[in-house]
């Protein structure tokens, strides 16, 4: 099969090197003396899978153990599964090249819902049955995890079982269940195999859920058909996050690859609170690396891949307690050698003109912040607290710093957004122009403004799961009359593509009926959807239309308070009556302060989940 | 500044690198072994390095040149050592030697180029048919292709580049040997040959899944020929 791949094949696709593996620091184990075989699956192309954090740490963490392996797979572009199903070349992992129906675990991670067709088509291009009923015990188990199984109710029927929460703990827990199994003499059958899971923290068997629904297509409720399954299924979380396990040898990709460098976790979890925002609910709580572990770390993934740049990275790591020291003992140990420094989450309202220095001193990397919305109206809806002085601040300091373009993110289609919203975009923009115009004087000419806006799409487990996504007519509306008022030499203005995000949406909010479209927009033809010169709308439509499903139903339909959610069975720890409070908060514009400055806002991760906040720089103080 | 010049294998395992791709593992193989190399001086400083000749994607060498200039000076042994132990697998490192300062770069120095080029025949061709092919190709003063450039296709001559052809039946393959220019004016590439070969005898070859290996790099100068890393 490899002779047949490397001849017939790889010479007439774009990008080979997508599928040639070898990499240096790729694990090759031998085969037939390891019991627990896993293949990784990424559901989109090698650049973007291997700029993952979450895989390099699986891949690791599996990969240490003796009784194991995982090798990875990426979503074939169109050009090679074009010729795998000429050649009759089934999916294969680039470590063994071995087909991935003879593992024993195909393992996904589900990053974004625009990659399940992705999910769909690897399964079939592995000759595996797609759905879970249709697969007998001879096929390997299928799982997933990431942050959107928090939602896996649209995956239901093809996926044998999710694990919510963090995986660096579950994976060794889940592994020791299979190679057990196994192990076991006599026959094995996977719904024993299954049962035995469920015993897993954060492990989800659909299948041992039965939903029921109104008439009106609402869920009734949602309960465990068997007496083993859990009532609710709690989320899996890493209490001590300093010393888990973070990979030291990582893999260095031959070719560019989106995140090409070396991603070091300074934290994890947020607890600003805004409101939209799924990965600020289900990350919770904060917990910090120390200082000394991050020095230790940042050294040796110098030394074992080669990189010239390390991106300290986190959900928003200006917010980190150590960031200026870690920072100024990365730049003096290593600045010297050509290593910088990169910082990709910054907030506006503790980005300092000491940290831009810092950045500064090797090379310029770009500079992101992000407002989400025009007014501190719909910013105290929202709950992010940053103003419009932290961001002039913040650009000021930038310019200064010498940065000549800024990147600012909104979005647009928020609950409770008005016109004076989207002039309240504009006028940011128009004010950045005007500061970086007087300090950058004759180099104007070299300043860029990015203005990008995103539309809303409401998410599983966060106090905007409620709320309804405008329609793809109004959020066009909305992109022109930005695109009109944001015309100007030194602004760029990018938008989403409105149809995205209402497929983005359904399939945020839907249940598992919305699996029965996915399913038949897979067999139209849609794969890649994130891929714009890939994505068929109007096959999805199709696809809606065959099964007899609303799409908007899910998407621009507020959900009640009352209703039950098709997710309510899965316990991300944040509370519902959290959840609900910070909904009624949000429609009387009030904002609720993080607690890492204030009191505990009970949001219930800390008092469910049995963790902590953690910060290594002490208590913080609450920025001006 | 002490300026090396190392001799390097490009294996199978590493076929499909472009030659950005190269450069890019040769920048990471340097650092992790720990070569003090020189920097350029600016905002985004490069380290100093330069290679002879690009090779293309899918295509093997057994020998590829590289030159790094030094901030200080190391042992030979001591840099071949530990660039062994860094790379990757399919980069093999062979040998090494200090060049003078005045020694022009590779890019300039390299002129000739040498490939083996196993192609799979439709139908099997005995050497005596592919011999008189050969020997007709190689009496036209001018063998035009169609390039691809930025400005749209252009026509190319590439006889002038082609230094020597020929090719003999293994088993139901054709082994080519194919030596051509390598420099800025006149590059040739061997699947350019191959190709136009193909196409003007109308030998039942398959063009399109050709593995090429370099087997050489040299300098021609009329009256002498030599590797650069003999000098």
């Amino acid at each position: 099969m490899r002779q047949v791949i490397e001849n017939k094949i790889l010479p007439k696709v774009i990008k080979p090197i997508r599928y040639q593996g070898n990499e240096f620091n790729s694990v090759h184990k031998n085969w037939d003396q390891i019991p627990v075989r896993v293949a990784f699956g990424f559901p989109d192309v090698y650049e973007v899978g291997m700029s993952h954090l979450g895989l390099r740490i699986l891949y690791h963490t599996v990969n240490k153990r003796e009784d194991a392996l995982m090798e990875r797979v990426f979503a074939p572009w169109v050009d090679f599964e074009e010729k795998m199903r000429e050649y009759k070349v089934p999916l294969f992992s680039l470590e063994s090249y071995k087909p991935i129906a003879e593992f024993d675990v195909f393992a996904f991670t589900l990053q974004y819902e625009m990659s399940f067709t992705n999910l769909l088509n690897m399964l079939d291009l592995s000759g595996i049955p797609i759905k879970s009923s249709e697969r007998d015990d001879k096929w390997p188990l299928v799982i997933a995890g990431g942050p959107t199984a928090y939602n896996p109710e649209p995956l239901a029927p093809f996926i044998d079982a999710f694990l919510i929460g963090e995986g660096e703990e579950a994976i060794h827990e889940i592994i020791d269940v299979i190679k057990q199994w196994k192990l076991t003499e006599g026959v094995k059958s996977k719904d024993e195999l299954l049962k035995r899971l469920c015993k897993v923290t954060g492990v989800y068997v659909p299948k041992f859920y039965d939903v029921e629904y109104h008439s009106d297509g609402i869920i009734k409720e949602v309960i465990s058909n068997v007496s083993f399954a859990p009532k609710k299924v709690v989320r899996r979380v890493i209490k001590d996050f300093d010393n888990v396990d973070f990979p030291d040898k990582p893999i260095v990709p031959y070719t560019e690859v989106v995140h090409d460098r070396i991603m070091l976790e300074v934290l994890r979890g947020c607890s600003r609170g805004c409101r939209f925002c799924q990965a600020g609910m289900i990350y919770r709580p904060v917990r910090e690396k120390s200082p000394e572990s991050l020095l230790k770390q940042a050294e040796e993934l110098i030394k074992n891949t080669g990189y010239d740049e390390i991106s300290l990275t986190s959900l928003s790591t200006s917010d980190y307690s150590c960031v200026q020291g870690v920072l100024e003992s990365l730049m003096d140990k290593h600045g010297s050698s050509g290593v910088g420094v990169s910082l990709p989450s910054l907030r506006a309202d503790n980005f300092s003109v000491e940290l831009a220095k810092q950045v500064q001193r090797v090379r310029k990397t770009s500079l992101t912040f992000a407002p989400e919305a025009g007014t501190q109206r719909l910013r105290d809806i929202i709950n992010k607290g940053v103003t419009e002085e932290n961001l002039m601040e913040a650009v000021t300091a930038a310019f200064k710093a010498g940065w000549s373009s800024v990147k600012l993110y909104f979005m647009i289609g928020l609950p409770g957004e008005t016109q004076e919203d989207l002039d309240g975009i504009a006028d940011l923009a128009y004010k950045v122009v005007d500061v970086g115009r007087e300090i950058m004087g004759d180099r104007v000419g070299r300043m860029k403004v990015t203005v990008s806006a995103s539309s809303f799409v409401p998410k599983a487990h966060t106090p905007f799961q409620w709320f309804p996504q405008d329609t793809i007519e109004a959020l066009k509306e909305k992109q022109q009359y930005l695109a009109r008022r944001l015309k100007h030499r030194r602004i760029v203005f990018n938008w989403h593509d409105a149809k995205l995000s209402f497929i983005e949406a359904v399939f945020a909010r839907g249940g598992r009926k919305v699996a029965d479209a996915l399913l038949r927009a897979w067999q139209l033809g849609c794969k890649f959807d994130s891929w714009s010169d890939q994505f068929k709308f109007d096959n999805w439509m199709e696809a809606f239309a065959d099964v007899g499903l609303d799409p908007s139903f899910y998407a621009n339909r507020p959900f009640s308070i009352e209703e039950v959610l098709p997710w309510d069975h899965l316990d991300a720890g944040v509370t519902r009556e959290f959840l609900i409070s910070e909904y009624s908060e949000a429609a009387k514009e009030q904002t609720t302060a993080d607690c890492r400055f204030e009191k505990c806002t009970v949001c219930g991760v800390c008092q469910n989940l049995n963790v902590q906040t953690d910060i290594k720089g002490g208590k913080l103080h609450a920025p001006s | 500044m002490p300026r090396v010049r190392v001799e390097f294998a490009k294996g199978d395992q590493v076929r499909f690198l472009s030659h950005l791709d190269l450069m890019k593992t040769f920048e990471r193989v340097i650092r992790r072994a720990e070569i003090p190399i020189a920097f350029s001086e600016g905002f985004n400083p490069h380290p100093k390095m330069n290679f002879a000749s690009a090779l293309a994607v899918g295509v093997t060498s057994d020998s590829e040149y590289m030159d790094m200039e030094l901030r200080e000076n190391i042992e030979l042994a001591d840099i071949i050592r530990r660039l062994t132990r860094a790379v990757p697998p399919g980069i093999e490192i062979k040998r090494g030697r200090f060049v003078a300062d005045n020694t022009p770069a590779l890019m300039a120095e390299v002129n000739r180029a040498s490939y083996i080029v196993l192609a799979e025949t439709q139908q099997s061709i005995d050497s005596e048919t592919l011999n008189d092919n050969v020997g007709r190709f190689m009496e036209n003063t001018e063998v035009l292709i169609i390039k691809r450039t930025k400005k749209g296709p252009r026509e190319k001559n590439i006889r002038p580049g082609i230094i020597h052809f020929d090719g003999r039946p293994v088993g139901k393959d054709i082994e080519f040997n194919v030596t051509t220019v390598v420099s800025n004016e006149g590059n040739v590439r061997p699947e350019e040959v191959i190709r136009a070969f193909v196409t003007k005898s109308g030998l039942p070859i398959d063009y399109e899944t050709i593995m090429i290996r370099r087997t050489r790099l040299f300098v021609d100068k009329g009256s002498k020929r030599y590797s650069p890393i003999d000098g």
